[in-house]
């Protein structure tokens, strides 16, 4: 059976209107003008395959040329300070540093790092200002020296014995930034000189490496040779067992006891009832089923619940009880009404077409529409007391409890106040006496919960439940009759977050 | 229905119209023509208002066949849409000069919705306030969502869906269903 609005559409569909001849031929000479002369296939630009191929050929031919040239851009210095060795002295190798000196020009220069003492290249490219460097000529010899020694050191992971030595001996990369600290003339020392060192010298190179450099193994020695009181005393701290020290000092707060009681507290029998008592806010979101067209009008919004179980923890983990919430979402429509305004105004000018004239103005009555549009945002409540009824599932680590439950909430609605959109976009009022006649509602349930116990006979948990339920209007007319359909049909989806606190019955401990 | 070889006659004049080919559009503008005047003349009353429509939205489909994306729909429907985005358009740009709506008065006389003329049913349909009819025959017939309706309207949806009811309801207090029918309400009744 086709409703008036199937009947309509098809009708309309269907309309094309009077034939007027030569119309359709007329207006093809129209679009063909107006279209101008036909065009060849606009093909974007990157569609032809020579561009392709000359695109991707360039990109490859800019892309060698850029790394060419960076490759040149540190070759090149190497080559220059090559033939004027005084320039690049600070570089040169450590076996021979001290009677290098900078003359370099006050700039900022690119200086290739060369050979280091035990013939290794580092390439680096190094910014020193070497203006600062003409007043202490000597001394820039020396760190510069420094500076490109501890960057290869960050490369060598295990370095020799010989090279561990120049290392720690050369390698000093706060002087650059502290020119004052005096270096330790170690440098050219034996390798024996550095397993050993006085303590002085040792703390000077720990000092000056340890926040840039990986340790080598060497200089973990120097450290803990240079630190035997505090390794003693750790090693008494270690020998002292803690269990120990909670006996000598009993904890008495309850609250560190979670942490720290032994976890064979979980291993005690379980008590088979409990009472738990839960609140927390709830969020609830209704959604248009039936002839829904646009579902942007009603919106998710926030109340509160709670209510008291009494869990059975036998073979079967459930519990049933009483609860009640107050669930709220929110309608946000525009509303808009229009009224008939006349008055009088000009209904018409005749202008002479030739000369611009004004031949007559007539004057009338005018109707004009005003339009008023607001915004209205309405809070629905549905309230309901509930039997929850939940079957659990449970893992237990420590204190700690981490559960799933399944079930049902078995809704008694005590009132409902508000206004709705049905699915025509009108108004209804969204009351008690307008939702639908039975008052009983079955809410299928999911709770996930994370609980503790925090003192014998009691857990606190929290956890996030959520569950959805029809809702729909009282049929249209009030009628009892089993066709009789609502004016809107929905769903409610809530959600709580719950916040229990559990006192386990007959048992000293849980 | 349509047939596989309509269905190739057309995948061939698309293409054409994509390369600009004259005679592919010329093609694709006869085919075009009588569905799109009927659409077009939905929503304008004037003849000559439905001329210059049509040839802007023939134009306008045209010149933006590179922007058709087959994956999303057939040429059929994004052509009707063009021509009546094109018809709203021009329909608010000639609103502006109007000086004053007039109610037009039809006279119904009791006749059932299927029997009716089309002419006359739509006639009769003008009678119904602008806005209202325009998201009647959007969302009705040529299935705009209110959204859409609402981007094209320069309205929100929900005074698009009021629009609606009302336009629903001016319909209802007009005609009764009888049977599989629409049957016009003699003004006594309503």
């Amino acid at each position: 059976m086709k409703n008036w609005e199937d009947i309509l559409r098809d009708r309309l569909r269907s309309f094309r209107g009077p034939d007027v001849p030569g119309q359709e031929e007329a207006m093809w000479q129209n679009i063909d003008a107006a279209l101008g002369t036909p065009a060849a296939a606009p093909a974007h630009w990157w569609h032809n395959r020579v561009l392709q191929v000359g695109t991707a050929a360039a990109v490859l031919l800019a892309f060698g040329l850029t790394v060419t040239l960076q490759d040149k851009t540190v070759e090149t210095p190497t080559v220059e300070t090559a033939a004027k060795p005084p320039a690049k002295s600070g570089t040169e190798s450590a076996a021979a540093p001290t009677t290098e000196s900078v003359t370099g020009t006050p700039t900022e220069t690119t200086t290739p790092l060369s050979e280091t003492a035990q013939g290794q290249t580092v390439k680096a490219i190094q910014s020193t200002d070497i203006a600062q460097s003409e007043a202490v000529e000597a001394a820039q010899t020396v760190k510069t020296n420094a500076t490109a020694e501890a960057i290869e050191t960050t490369e060598v992971v295990q370095p020799s014995t010989a090279e561990t030595a120049a290392i720690e001996g050369h390698s000093n990369p706060m002087e650059v930034a502290a020119p004052s600290v005096d270096v330790p003339t170690t440098e050219a020392q034996p390798t024996s000189m550095i397993e050993a060192p006085t303590a002085e010298g040792s703390k000077d190179i720990v000092a000056a490496t340890e926040d840039i450099e990986p340790k080598t193994g060497s200089a973990r020695d120097m450290e803990s040779s240079a630190l035997p009181e505090v390794e003693s005393e750790a090693v008494e701290l270690g020998a002292v067992d803690r269990l120990d020290l909670r006996d000598i000092h009993p904890i008495q707060s309850a609250w560190n006891a979670l942490f720290l009681a032994p976890l064979a507290d979980a291993e005690e029998p379980r008590k088979p009832l409990a009472i738990r008592a839960f609140t927390g806010p709830t969020r609830s979101q209704f959604s248009m089923q039936s002839g829904a067209q646009e579902p942007d009008v009603f919106h998710a919004d926030f109340s509160a619940g709670g209510g008291v179980m009494l869990e059975v923890n036998g073979d079967l983990r459930w519990s049933v009880g009483f609860a009640w919430h107050d669930y709220v979402h929110s309608l946000q429509h525009t509303d808009m009404t229009e009224t008939a305004i006349f008055t009088l105004g000009v209904v018409s000018i005749t202008i002479d077409t030739q000369t611009g004239d004004t031949l007559a103005i007539e004057e009338g009555l005018v109707a004009g529409m005003e339009e008023r549009v607001r915004t209205v945002d309405l809070h629905n409540r549905f309230r309901a007391y509930s039997i929850p009824v939940e079957w659990r599932t449970v893992r237990s680590q420590g204190r700690f409890q981490f559960g799933l439950g399944l079930g049902a909430m078995l809704q008694i609605r005590s009132r409902a106040f508000g206004s709705i959109l049905d699915s025509e976009g009108e108004i209804n009022s969204y009351s008690d006496g307008n939702l639908s006649r039975g008052r009983l509602t079955v809410m299928p349930t999911i709770r996930a919960f994370s609980g503790i116990r925090f003192a014998p006979g009691w857990r606190a948990d929290v956890g996030l439940a959520t569950g959805i339920q029809r809702h729909n209007s009282r049929p249209i007319g009030d009628s009892p009759s089993p066709v009789s359909t609502p004016t809107w049909q929905g769903q409610l989806v809530n959600t709580q977050l719950q916040l229990g606190l559990t006192r386990f019955l007959w048992g000293r401990r849980f | 229905m349509r047939t596989p070889e309509a269905e190739h006659g057309e995948a061939d004049w698309l293409e054409g119209c994509r390369k600009g080919d004259r005679t592919a559009q010329r093609e694709a503008y006869h085919t075009l023509f009588p569905i799109l005047r009927g659409a077009v003349r939905r929503y304008t009353w004037n003849e000559a208002d439905v001329q210059d429509i049509l040839q802007e939205a023939f134009i306008r489909i045209f010149k933006s066949m590179e922007q058709f994306d087959q994956t999303r729909g057939s040429f059929m429907n994004w052509s009707t849409r063009i021509a009546i985005n094109t018809a709203i358009n021009e329909g608010k740009k000639r609103a502006r000069h109007r000086v004053a709506d007039h109610e037009v008065s039809v006279p119904i006389e009791p006749n059932t919705l299927q029997d009716m003329a089309l002419e006359d049913l739509v006639h009769t349909l003008s009678a119904m306030p602008e806005d209202q009819y325009h998201v009647l025959n959007l969302h009705l017939v040529d299935g705009f969502s209110h959204k859409e309706i609402a981007d094209l309207l320069d309205i929100t949806p929900d005074i698009s869906r009021q629009r609606l009811t009302r336009a629903r309801k001016w319909v209802r207090d007009r005609f009764e269903l009888s049977g599989n029918d629409l049957v016009s309400k003699s003004p006594q009744q309503r």
